[in-house]
């Protein structure tokens, strides 16, 4: 095992794990993409990450986000995450879509961010390992 | 709570639906083979895209798309002149989903960015001969990486396969 970043991901105030429902709804390949993608990222040293084309360390609205960064036919999807709450982890928070750098939902980046507060504020309840079944 | 193992054969489990476990394994192969060129070029070589373009003959656009993990359309003749210009080998190989599994949560610094044979004879993993062709490698950005791995082996960490003062002759060369 290399693991350098746990990655896990956000849990609602239900306790539904929200991105294993859209994870599980994926067709096979692009769920391939994604696991293929997230478990290399659990791999590779933090400077390492905004060195590859399929991970951007965003700016702006978004500062402080990280996207997965996957085409598949001809459709841009972003998995967006950030290194945290504690050292050496990756939390997975929203899921969507890029289209003429604009994300869909346009408001991804404060779903993210609340998704990111509820984690640091309580990061035993609302996040788990991700799953990769 | 899911364990370091736990995810190993989660992976294992998913694998039971053919048309993912298909696509998982072709996308392994992009995702490390996009890494790899990209460490290759960079960290080995301090080349840009457009050295190697030049190096290869081809557009750096191309390059470009080699870095890309959702490009995926390598050929192995390509791969092999990749191999060449790096100066490391290319296993391509049919293998057991289990290695698959095995090989996607191992990949180590060197697995992503392979040492190349001139590193490998600084670092006395394979023996220099008189035959060999030792190229000094003045493009490895990794020069002082490999001076301390080889500070290592004189001072006996690491155990050499070579005789220590050959070493020292060819980093004092």
């Amino acid at each position: 095992m290399n693991i350098v970043s746990r990655v896990y991901d956000y849990v609602d105030i239900t306790g539904t794990n929200i991105i294993k429902s859209w994870y599980d709804e994926l067709e096979p390949k692009l769920k391939a993409k994604f696991t293929s993608r997230i478990i290399t990222l659990e791999q590779m040293s933090r400077p390492d990450w905004a060195k590859n084309k399929w991970i951007e360390v965003l700016t702006g609205d978004k500062d402080g986000l990280i996207a997965i960064k996957v085409e598949h036919q001809r459709i841009q999807y972003r998995l967006l995450g950030y290194d945290g709450p504690f050292r050496r982890e990756f939390t997975l928070l929203a899921n969507g879509t890029e289209h003429n750098n604009k994300y869909i939902p346009l408001e991804i980046g404060t779903i993210a961010f609340r998704r990111k507060n509820e984690v640091n504020n309580n990061p035993i309840n609302r996040r788990v390992r991700h799953d990769y079944r | 709570m899911t364990t370091d193992d736990e995810r190993e054969k989660q992976i294992r489990a998913s694998l039971s639906n053919k048309e993912y476990r298909d696509a998982l394994a072709v996308e392994h192969v992009n995702t490390t083979l996009a890494i790899q060129i990209r460490n290759l070029r960079e960290n080995n070589n301090k080349w840009r895209q457009s050295d190697l373009a030049k190096h290869l003959g081809i557009h750096q656009e191309t390059i470009s798309q080699w870095e890309n993990p959702d490009y995926g359309r390598h050929s192995i003749t390509t791969l092999k002149k990749l191999a060449a210009a790096f100066d490391v080998a290319l296993l391509v190989k049919f293998t057991p989903f289990s290695e698959l599994v095995a090989d996607m949560v191992n990949l180590s610094a060197t697995r992503l960015s392979p040492p190349s044979y001139s590193d490998e004879l600084l670092l006395g993993v394979l023996p220099i001969s008189a035959t060999s062709t030792y190229v000094k490698p003045t493009k490895s950005a990794d020069a002082n990486s490999i001076l301390v791995e080889a500070d290592k082996i004189l001072q006996g960490t690491i155990p050499p396969f070579i005789d220590t003062t050959t070493i020292k002759e060819t980093i004092n060369a």
